[in-house]
């Protein structure tokens, strides 16, 4: 359906409700933001993004952490780059922002109902991955799904994101969660290893099976063999790209990876559409 | 129903485009330093028609350089959109018309409206005047086009010496001509002079290349060394975009001081590195070499892909205004050569 009344380009107003430093480095926060006016809420589903805006500093596209089962917030992770991070960085509780969407694609949550589901993530790659986990646990959904598996790794435990939340997910016997860093250090109890080491190891079956993976390029590059190994056709691996955006819907022309947008046709793809599509990664 | 065709004195454009005045904004190619370019008429300006094609094209009338989207203050945003008189663009040439067509299904798609083009494109009255001496570097006819092709025209002008003819295209353009004052019934006379302007110039043109195979060949050549071969000397100027009817691309930005601003988009282009590069540093189109490939990819295959047409209307301009002679038809006809040899 075409957005007919509202102007597309125009951000809807959104209040801090809580901001948390997400990693010991400081470069990431966790954003909790509430709708200035209750009408202007939206549905969305896990996997798509938003545009967040700054007044006099600009726009910038993240993905949404919470999941739709989650009322009366959105969340987002902010990794600090540039212009508009830094600014959502100095951000206080109270203030309010623009936000556009929801925008783009979601994970195929429909396509993989009844089967089991595999999240592989990295860094600070795990933001809808999050959302997609929360949705795919929540007792109205859970049932619909098989086996879920989380396998997680950051670099130490302190660039680990949701840490304490995916500490109590462990806990759970709803979705069985397997976190690894990347060297041994004092005081960590679970796994250590690269991602795509630790895939191997776990061995997740891909019968039935859908992975979600996300994360850093090199992370991807090597872990894709091993699923491949394990038995997953491209069309069941799903990634979740990001490029460079403007507008978010579609017309600015510059996030297109040969003649898909990732803002319109993404930026959810999965592997048997990007092996169709030129390399421009 | 066949609709008539007009007929308007030479001398008595003046008057015309101040009568259209009264109910339109009027938009014209004007002379100013020795270049033609289309701009807003002023009452007692004066219009040249006696151009062979502006650098500029006229998108910027629809979709301007640079245009506010909004103000904010500390009470909230505020939108900017064009509430004007409704647009008439007077004397475009055929392929500037048709690109109007290509920009629309980028800016009013299936899910989004574009509120800033629909604003200024709603109601809008096209005259689009016919090329009775085409330029060596055109090449609408390979496109769909031609010099006296009516689409996307509301009104199609023909230059018959001393007077304009001006055949209704449109509903709008009928019912626009059929209550216009200074305007004659055009006789069968000088119906046959327009028909022969039409005949030698479409004869002038040559003969075109076939291009049903170029999306497909494109999209087998993407590794070929020709992308090394004709990149090797752009300088990544970006005349070819910024001159193009149909690139449309652009970029947003705030301009803010004390608490207040605006948000504005501007004209932008795929050929400065800037254009992809992301915030981490990697740009996934790091050389002349991408960004080239991208445009012309962008025109010939991914337009194509979605929208069953190529994204190009043959004008020329970037042909005429490339600083080290880029030929896109030659590039054209080098990929099928290429792909054929495959």
């Amino acid at each position: 359906m075409r957005q007919m009344v509202k102007n597309v380009y125009m951000p809807i107003p959104l209040r801090v409700k809580k901001i948390w430093v997400e990693s010991d480095d400081k470069t990431l926060r966790t954003f909790d933001l509430e709708f200035v006016n209750e009408a202007d809420a939206f549905d969305y589903m896990p996997g798509q993004f938003c545009q967040l805006s700054i007044p006099g500093k600009g726009e910038a596209p993240f993905g949404i952490a919470s999941s739709p089962t989650e009322k009366g917030f959105l969340r987002f992770t902010v990794n600090r780059v540039r212009v508009v991070t830094t600014a959502l960085h100095y951000l206080e509780e109270g203030e309010v922002i623009g936000i556009r969407g929801p925008l783009g694609n979601c994970y195929p949550v429909e396509e993989f109902r009844g089967k089991n589901v595999v999240i592989v993530s990295g860094g600070f790659a795990l933001t809808t991955l999050r959302s997609l986990a929360v949705y795919l646990c929540d007792p109205a959904n859970r049932g619909d799904y098989g086996d879920i598996t989380l396998i997680y790794g950051a670099r130490r435990p302190g660039l680990m994101i949701y840490r304490e939340e995916l500490e109590e997910w462990e806990k759970k016997d709803d979705i069985s969660v397997h976190l690894t860093i990347d060297e041994q250090v004092k005081g960590w109890d679970k796994l250590v290893g690269f991602v795509p080491t630790v895939t191997k190891e776990i061995a997740p079956s891909s019968e039935d099976a859908w992975v979600m993976l996300c994360g850093p390029p090199i992370m991807i590059q090597y872990t894709l063999p091993v699923l491949t190994e394990l038995g997953f056709p491209p069309e069941r691996i799903y990634t979740s790209l990001e490029r460079r955006m403007k507008c978010g819907i579609g017309k600015c022309g510059r996030c297109n990876i040969g003649p898909k947008y990732v803002c319109l046709d993404g930026p959810v793809f999965s592997f048997a559409e990007l092996e169709k599509i030129p390399e421009e990664i | 129903m066949e609709m008539d065709t007009y007929k308007l004195q030479k001398g008595n454009l003046g008057r015309f485009l101040q009568k259209l005045g009264e109910e339109f904004a009027v938009y014209a190619p004007v002379k100013s330093d020795g270049v033609v370019a289309f701009v807003e008429l002023m009452p007692g300006q004066e219009s040249a028609l006696d151009f062979p094609r502006t650098h500029k094209p006229p998108k910027d009338v629809f979709y301007p350089q640079t245009e506010v989207m909004f103000g904010y203050d500390k009470d909230g945003m505020h939108s900017v959109e064009y509430k004007g008189k409704p647009i008439a663009l007077f004397g475009t040439r055929p392929c500037d018309a048709k690109s109007f067509l290509l920009l629309e299904r980028v800016f009013i798609d299936p899910k989004y409206e574009d509120p800033y083009w629909a604003a200024r494109r709603n109601n809008a009255l096209v005259f689009s005047l016919a090329c009775n001496d085409p330029l060596p570097s055109c090449f609408c006819n390979w496109l769909d086009g031609g010099p006296f092709s009516n689409t996307g025209s509301d009104v199609l002008i023909t230059d018959i010496g001393d007077a304009y003819l001006l055949e209704p295209i449109s509903e709008n353009g009928e019912r626009f001509l059929s209550s216009a004052d200074l305007l004659q019934i055009s006789t069968g006379k000088d119906i046959e002079k327009a028909q022969n302007a039409k005949e030698r110039a479409e004869s002038s043109m040559g003969a075109p290349p076939k291009l049903d195979s170029l999306k497909a060949s494109l999209d087998a050549l993407w590794d070929s060394p020709l992308w090394d071969e004709v990149s090797s000397k752009c300088l990544g100027c970006a005349a070819c975009t910024y001159s193009c009817p149909t690139c449309y691309c652009f970029d947003i930005q705030d301009e803010s001081r004390r608490g207040k601003g605006v948000r504005i988009r501007l004209w932008d282009t795929c050929q400065f590195p800037p254009f992809t590069k992301e915030g981490s540093g990697h740009n996934p189109r790091p050389t002349q070499k991408h960004r080239l490939r991208q445009r012309f990819m962008h025109k010939f295959s991914y337009f194509v892909e979605k929208e069953g047409e190529f994204g190009c209307v043959g004008c020329g301009r970037c042909v005429s205004l490339c600083p080290v002679n880029i030929d896109i038809r030659g590039f054209i006809n080098e990929v099928l050569k290429t792909a054929q040899g495959q």
